[in-house]
């Protein structure tokens, strides 16, 4: 699929030494430009942070792909290796990975449209999180459980009891 | 080292002004495992007072709200849902001053005898940073 600009117009490398320059950085600025070299090869010049939004969203799709690929194999024939990157995801349950999956897609999807990963990388972050507490089975034992007699009740590190002001 | 005041955990004691003076009552009690103790007070050795403060601050008025500082994460997974009135687990991380993990209840009888009260169980504290 070719890439669309506003005005569908390509400029010349001599444009950008005239008038023109003005409108090629503008068309840039608010999405792409096409620009033909002396060479006759077309380049693109596009904001930064768009540029930066298309290569984490190649990376974050890789790695999708590995987990889309390691999921396609049965639990026992899984390899941390198949999962690339996301190795630490090894230790979710087929029901935690389904989850995770499905709003990894929606993650995708949302940064497409938002041209933004900010969201997505919050959710992978939460994942992680999560795969690290899910290791230490010391500390699992202490989700959900009652409070005993060997519970001991922190009191503020400074003394200080006020409430911190919004 | 300084030793962060603790104390055994009872449901029928509630915290002190300090020096008697009007405070702002903590709405939840901050409660963590003994095993845990030592951890804690690493913490306030390696961070300092003043920044334990902070992250005792977001334990002790607003674990169930976003934080004034630094983040919080809900965590993920089966595991991580909260049952029996536990909230979901918790990711709180601030900058100095490490990383904890945290459940509360906002209504924990604390058995039979105790009255409704809302407590917050560290679950886990991690000082090193990502």
């Amino acid at each position: 699929m070719a890439v669309t600009t506003r005005s569908g117009h390509t400029y010349q490398s001599t444009d950008l030494t005239t008038s023109k320059r003005r409108d090629f950085l503008e068309e840039a600025r608010v999405g792409v430009a096409r620009l033909r070299s002396s060479d006759g090869e077309t380049l693109v010049a596009l904001p930064e942070r768009d540029l930066n939004v298309l290569v984490e969203l190649r990376t974050h799709t890789l790695a999708f792909l590995s987990l889309e690929n390691a999921m396609s194999r049965a639990r026992d024939d899984r390899r941390p290796t198949d999962f690339g990157e996301l190795a630490w995801a090894t230790v979710f349950d087929d029901e935690d990975l389904g989850e995770f999956r499905a709003e990894f897609a929606d993650g995708l999807a949302t940064a497409l449209a938002e041209r933004s990963v900010n969201r997505l990388v919050e959710t992978i972050h939460a994942w992680r999180l999560s795969s690290e507490l899910l290791r230490d089975s010391v500390a699992m034992a202490r989700v959900n459980a009652d409070v005993d007699e060997d519970d001991l009740e922190v009191r503020s590190p400074t003394g200080m009891i006020d409430e911190p002001k919004e | 080292m300084k030793r962060p005041p603790v104390g055994a955990y009872d449901p029928n004691i509630t915290l002190a002004s300090p020096g008697g003076k009007p405070a702002t009552k903590p709405r939840f009690r901050v409660l963590m495992s003994k095993s845990l103790w030592k951890q804690w007070a690493n913490a306030v050795a390696q961070a300092g007072d003043q920044n334990v403060q902070q992250l005792w601050n977001h334990l002790a008025y607003r674990p169930d709200r976003p934080p004034l500082l630094g983040s919080v994460t809900r965590l993920k997974g089966g595991h991580m849902k909260g049952k029996g009135g536990w909230s979901d687990v918790h990711h709180y991380e601030i900058t100095g001053a490490g990383r904890v993990n945290y459940q509360f209840h906002p209504k924990y009888t604390g058995g039979a005898k105790g009255d409704k009260h809302a407590v917050v169980l560290v679950i886990s504290i991690d000082m090193s940073s990502h």
